[in-house]
């Protein structure tokens, strides 16, 4: 989607004061916001510009508002390949030196999960707004942290939850709470692929370096990498965190020497009784991606922007008659015809969330067309430049990044998990 | 007057719009509606492999089988319309005459183990007829039932009218109607093509699939009778359906609408 049709379009989604009510973050997407900044531009560094760090690169350079400064990565080819595209930006390889450049505004970090806390707490510190990759941090404590910190310093922080700045979630989640598929009665989330989840390596001895989501020192897997996507959404519906997660995880297809699983289930229990599934596994497609939110009156699949009601309304002909009859009114209807099928549960084709919908098969372990990821670092561009922190996103990505550590734990200890009290921030 | 309304039963979604000024009696004849419906979803249904249907195709080609009374019935009944209708109307879709019935033990044995029986150009029509009993028992004499769009009892009259007024939809052109039948304790029965659901109607005697762009419908005063009957002129050719047509006793309209549509599918 383009950028300035994702602003008419959160505009039209009943009016932009309304939806920023509900969702809090978009206020720097509407046209009031998009004034503010015209002309100005964010000094961005980014540091990691490995295969997500130069995804956002891509459509940070089509953005209006933005320059690249500066450029950081340990692995010189990555660093190399990045120079090229802003030939102007300084190339660190260590992240301080970057930190320390006074005209850089703010910062992009795109490093693995091990690394986030410790370059995000050292940019707000040094005084630069600040974006990281989710999931937030590898640990609860790094988790903590980085929110604290966040606090403290009163600078900007954007976790890469792209759900967030996606129109389809945004309408999907707008339909749910105003009750059109009646009461949440349960959350499937999945995500299948058929892939290795490898990068290609130059040699060997990169492997730990490269492949780090195989890792655990670096990574919590598929949870950290994926689920935090789908967990966010969970929360985001039911406007409420879990309080107990178990589950189990194995290697059950990729042998190859990975310590993460290739294979999750997992249950998140809500307070008031609600579960919410996770499954995750990466040696079969066949059902893709999606966050099934289920109503005792209907369903919605934001992924695929659909919704599904469970009762068919009645024939349009009988709804006539009464119409008639109730004023007094003797005409003819016509209804009669060939067996009316009605959609079942396999049929059920569902209605579009809204128009243009773009989909994804959650097959690229990169990063999808469509799916707000360039609307989020617009969004980041337009706070680095008012300085104006994004109301609720932190903690949205708190939470989600929080439960896939939680769901890391319940699965290697093989238990259930309680939230811990002493992890909770106000929500 | 009262409106209930459900989906899921027979694979389609049944409307009953009852007249009259006692609410309370009118939502416990739908509710006994809801209850005998929902008793004859089960027992038609033969993908449920507890229902008898279900049994009856299992195991009558290896040996005769016991049937309840109701069962009983209701092969014999569809034994006569076969023959009534040239053999078009048969509920083997090939050849109902290797059904055999034993009145003596009440049995029935298929001479072939191909044969199953499939009840879908019946069972509504037969379902409408233990509805307009509820009805008729309950004391109401103004209904309109819509079983499907396929199936319509319409019992009495119009609450402003001396008919219920009812248009068969054209299937190709949006909008447009067929015609309009004026019914007075009637069904209207309609069976059809339509561009989204072909091919759902086989000629016993050829094997092959209705497909033409063509829609039948028929009034008669009793249920069954009407669907059987749409189902039978859909699987027969033109030249046939005189002569099926004219087996039934009050029969008040059978049209035939072989459908030339400008719309490409």
């Amino acid at each position: 989607m383009e950028r300035r049709s994702f602003i008419k379009e959160i505009g039209m989604m009943g009016g932009s004061g309304l939806l920023v009510g509900a969702f809090p973050w978009l206020y720097s997407c509407t046209p009031e916001a998009q004034k503010e900044i015209r002309g100005e531009k964010a000094r961005l560094g980014i540091i990691g510009t490995g295969s997500r760090g130069m995804y956002h690169l891509h459509h940070l350079l089509t953005l209006p508002n933005v320059e690249i400064v500066a450029l950081c990565d340990d692995y010189e080819p990555h660093l190399r390949e990045a120079a090229t595209l802003c030939p102007k930006a300084g190339t660190f390889p260590d992240y301080t030196g970057l930190l320390s450049m006074p005209e850089v505004d703010g910062v992009l970090i795109a490093t693995p999960l091990s690394e986030h806390a410790r370059i995000t707490v050292d940019a707000l510190k040094a005084g630069k707004h600040t974006f990281c990759e989710k999931s937030m941090a590898a640990t609860l404590d790094d988790c903590l942290e980085m929110y604290r910190i966040y606090k403290e310093t009163g600078k900007v922080l954007y976790i890469g939850q792209q759900r967030l700045y996606d129109p389809k979630y945004l309408k999907a989640i707008d339909m749910i709470h105003a009750g059109m598929i009646g009461d949440i009665t349960g959350i499937r989330c999945y995500w299948y692929r058929n892939n290795d989840w490898r990068r290609p390596l130059d040699h060997p001895s990169l492997e730990r370096k490269i492949n780090w989501r195989l890792y655990k020192e670096f990574s919590g897997g598929l949870m950290t990498e994926l689920a935090t996507h789908q967990l966010q959404v969970g929360n985001w519906a039911l406007k409420m965190i879990p309080d107990t997660v178990t589950g189990f995880g194995d290697i059950v297809f990729w042998k190859d020497g990975r310590e993460v699983y290739d294979s999750v289930s997992l249950v998140y229990r809500y307070p008031n009784g609600i579960n919410m599934t996770y499954e995750s596994l990466i040696s079969n497609k066949f059902n893709g991606l999606e966050e099934q939110i289920l109503g005792h009156k209907g369903s919605i699949e934001p992924e695929k922007g659909k919704y599904y009601f469970e009762e068919v309304k009645p024939a349009p002909g009988i709804l006539q008659l009464i119409n008639q009859i109730e004023h007094g009114i003797f005409d003819h209807v016509s209804f009669a015809g060939p067996t009316w099928v009605p959609e079942t549960a396999s049929k059920n084709q569902g209605k579009n969330i809204m128009e243009n919908i773009s989909q994804t098969d959650g097959a690229s372990s990169v990063g999808a067309a469509g799916d707000g990821s360039l609307e989020l670092v617009d969004a980041f561009c337009h706070a680095v430049i008012t300085g104006r922190p994004a109301d609720r996103l932190v903690e949205e990505a708190y939470y989600s990044s929080v439960l896939a550590l939680l769901g890391v734990q319940a699965m290697e200890e093989q238990r259930i998990v309680k939230f811990p009290e002493q992890y909770k921030i106000p929500y | 007057m009262f409106h209930g309304s459900r989906t899921g039963l027979m694979g389609t979604g049944l409307d009953v719009l009852m007249i009259g000024e006692e609410a309370s009696l009118l939502r416990t004849a739908w509710e006994r509606i809801v209850a005998e419906t929902g008793r004859l979803h089960g027992m038609f249904n033969r993908f449920d492999p507890s229902s008898e249907l279900s049994l009856i195709n299992r195991r009558a080609a290896t040996s005769p089988v016991s049937l309840s009374a109701e069962w009983w019935d209701v092969l014999r009944d569809v034994g006569q319309y076969h023959r009534r209708t040239l053999g078009y109307f048969d509920v083997t879709l090939r050849d109902y005459r290797k059904v055999r019935l034993d009145g003596k033990h009440r049995t029935v044995f298929f001479t072939d183990a191909s044969v199953s029986l499939d009840f879908g150009g019946y069972a509504k029509g037969y379902a409408l007829e233990k509805m307009r009993k509820i009805l008729t028992a309950s004391g109401i004499r103004q209904a309109l039932v819509n079983f499907g769009n396929s199936s319509v009892w319409a019992m009495g009259a119009h609450p402003h009218g001396k008919t219920w007024n009812i248009g068969v939809v054209h299937p190709f052109e949006e909008g447009k109607s067929l015609k309009t039948y004026t019914l007075f304790n009637h069904s209207l029965s309609t069976s059809g093509n339509t561009a989204t659901h072909t091919r759902h109607i086989i000629d016993p005697h050829q094997g092959t699939y209705s497909c033409g762009r063509k829609v039948v419908a028929a009034v008669c005063g009793n249920c069954v009778d009407a669907e059987v009957l749409t189902t039978a002129l859909m699987a027969a050719g033109d030249a046939s359906a005189g002569k099926i047509t004219a087996a039934f006793r009050d029969v008040s309209a059978s049209d035939i609408f072989n459908l030339q549509s400008n719309l490409e599918i």
